[in-house]
């Protein structure tokens, strides 16, 4: 006969929460917006579907929908004709941010409050994450005006090495050979 | 058991860095390159620190036992530090428990050189055994590449006992034993005045009342009534709980009127070194024999605690044995909804036991069908409310004082009636 009130918790999103989701349609939002800037010729159901997949990723940040967002944009900015356009840091720019932001919203349930440390740390990843799409992009315009040829050839597969060496240090100091 | 498994961020971050590479390579892209380029990266750091380390936690509640209403800290402590750059702890409590902070999430970022602990203050409003929740863990490996969990952890077990509101009441009308603070009708030596009388030899020289010797010109000493103790039976009637229940700052059921009432009222007798008893009549039927101090109270609390609404298997005076010595103040809290119970209490008193009824069921606290007229239900609680007057009536009728549960100060024109009664001669049928 006795009858239980529910106590009143709270179990929507805060406003740190919110800004950080709103942050992943932001970044999309930004990428096809640059890509558009570059000369794209974005249909409006192309962007309707990355707008979609990019609310999805807010809601849903674990969900494969965030797949098909970061292929969204990255298609999106391959309509550009201009394939060495300085927009593309813009457009890379808004996929890290869509990306680390679904990434930290992931890290809890909704209602959780962020933890400020981790905003931090990832804000910082960001930046050098997007520093090493600029070095990218600024050797891409570097090689750009050299002769196809055994230059080329020859930076491809220095930096092949580089990456070779380095994944295989890595991979052994975790292993412990 | 969990495991390490691969975040969808990494799995997101792989999938992408490989097909654009691909695409950027296919169709001589350099730009899809700068694109791929930030994702290649995060996926071989997040490879790069796969985590080899099994993580547990432990569960840690501060106090088992507390007051409803109180908070207790519950910290969650992972088994190691290693491998983990974010730690995750959710919630989930019970009816009656709030959590704090409300969310009922934390997330922390372990820190070199310190216990990685997750702290929630976890809080009872209401009386009874309770869960403090059912924790789950999850752990996120450096760089976001895989994540442990979430894993359900053990819950920890709280004890809320009945909050004990300040409660004071007059003296009890046939004290009988050595101590306590209960005026006998006796003199002897205690610190209340009695009456100026005769010196008598073993009358302490610090008690002669040197104005009436010299007037009088015979030494007088000052008479003091000897302070006795008394014991009082609590018999709680937990056949049924009327009424919603919103925990300590809220709505209150007729049983946690009783609870509470029966909590404040042991409280204050054992503090004037009364021995208090208890009885339940209910599904859990507990019962514990008179005593006094404040381990017996803290075990008066425990069992009120463990109180359960229902029908006990055996209710009625031939099947109860309440062990009430000649003297005890048998103290009632029942909702008068039971006629087995208002028997009981009858066969007590014709007994010759006093016995003073506190009633639970007050107006506010009856259900809504009780009050809206709408519903058919109303009715049937009219019925039982008829019932419970006639119960209340011939209660009254055969001497056993009703009052309804107010707090300080109850019981107090209750029991001077009942001493002056107990105090003036009576016709004894022989």
């Amino acid at each position: 006969m006795s009858v239980t009130t529910p106590e009143e918790r709270r179990i929507y999103p805060g406003l740190d929460q919110l800004t950080l989701r709103t942050l992943v349609v932001l970044g999309a939002a930004a990428a096809v917006v640059a890509a558009q800037a570059a000369g794209a010729r974005v249909g409006p159901w192309e962007q309707g579907i990355v707008f979609a997949l990019a609310v999805i990723t807010a809601v849903r940040p674990d969900s494969v929908a965030g797949i098909g967002l970061l292929a969204g944009a990255a298609y999106v900015w391959a309509l550009a004709p201009e394939t060495l356009s300085p927009l593309v840091l813009v457009a890379a720019a808004g996929m890290i941010l869509a990306h680390l932001s679904a990434l930290v919203s992931a890290q809890g349930p909704a209602r959780m409050a962020l933890d400020g440390a981790q905003v931090r740390r990832w804000a910082a990843r960001g930046l050098l994450l997007w520093l090493v799409a600029a070095m990218i992009w600024g050797l891409s315009v570097a090689v750009a005006d050299l002769s196809p040829g055994r230059l080329a050839y020859a930076l491809g597969l220095i930096l092949l090495t580089v990456g070779a060496l380095a994944a295989t240090r890595l991979l052994s100091s975790r292993t412990g050979h | 058991m969990s495991e390490w498994r691969v975040t969808a961020a990494w799995v997101r971050a792989t999938a992408i860095a490989a097909t654009v590479t691909l695409v950027a390579v296919a169709l001589g892209r350099p730009d899809l390159l700068v694109l791929a380029a930030p994702f290649g990266l995060l996926c071989a750091l997040g490879a790069a620190h796969a985590p080899r380390t099994a993580v547990s936690a432990k569960v840690r509640l501060a106090d088992h036992w507390l007051h409803e209403g109180q908070s207790t800290s519950l910290r969650i402590i992972p088994s190691t530090a290693k491998d983990l750059e974010q730690v995750t702890v959710t919630l989930a409590v019970p009816a009656f428990v709030i959590p704090q902070p409300p969310t009922g999430a934390v997330a922390v970022t372990p820190r070199s050189g310190r216990e990685p602990a997750i702290e929630f203050l976890v809080s009872p409003r209401r009386w009874g055994m309770r869960s403090a929740g059912t924790a789950m863990l999850a752990a996120t490996s450096p760089w976001g590449g895989y994540r442990w969990g979430p894993q359900r952890l053990p819950e920890a077990q709280v004890v809320a006992l009945p909050e004990t509101r300040a409660f004071t009441s007059g003296e009890a009308p046939h004290p009988v034993g050595l101590i306590g603070q209960n005026r006998s009708r006796r003199g002897g030596d205690g610190s209340e005045f009695f009456a100026i009388r005769p010196f008598q030899p073993g009358d302490r020289l610090r008690r002669v009342n040197w104005r009436t010797t010299l007037r009088t010109g015979e030494v007088h000493a000052v008479g003091t009534t000897a302070q006795e103790d008394s014991s009082v039976l609590l018999l709680l009637d937990a056949t049924s709980d009327v009424g919603a229940s919103a925990g300590v700052d809220g709505e209150a059921s007729t049983l946690d009127v009783g609870v509470r009432a029966a909590s404040a009222l042991a409280a204050h007798h054992i503090q004037v070194g009364d021995r208090v008893a208890l009885r339940v009549l209910g599904r859990t039927n507990q019962a514990l024999g008179p005593g006094s101090g404040v381990r017996h109270q803290r075990r008066l609390q425990e069992l009120l605690a463990q109180v359960q609404p229902g029908w006990p298997d055996l209710l009625g005076a031939r099947h109860l044995r309440f062990r009430a010595g000649a003297g005890t103040v048998i103290v009632v809290l029942t909702p008068m909804l039971t006629p087995e119970v208002t028997t009981v209490m009858v066969t007590l008193a014709r007994s010759g036991l006093t016995v003073v009824v506190v009633d639970t069921l007050t107006p506010e606290i009856l259900p809504e069908p009780a009050r809206n007229p709408r519903t058919a239900a109303r009715l049937a609680w009219r019925l039982r409310l008829v019932e419970r007057q006639m119960q209340i009536t011939e209660v009254t009728r055969r001497g056993i004082p009703v009052v309804p549960w107010h707090g300080p100060g109850t019981l107090d024109e209750v029991l001077r009636r009942l001493t002056r009664r107990s105090r003036m001669p009576r016709v004894v049928s022989r």
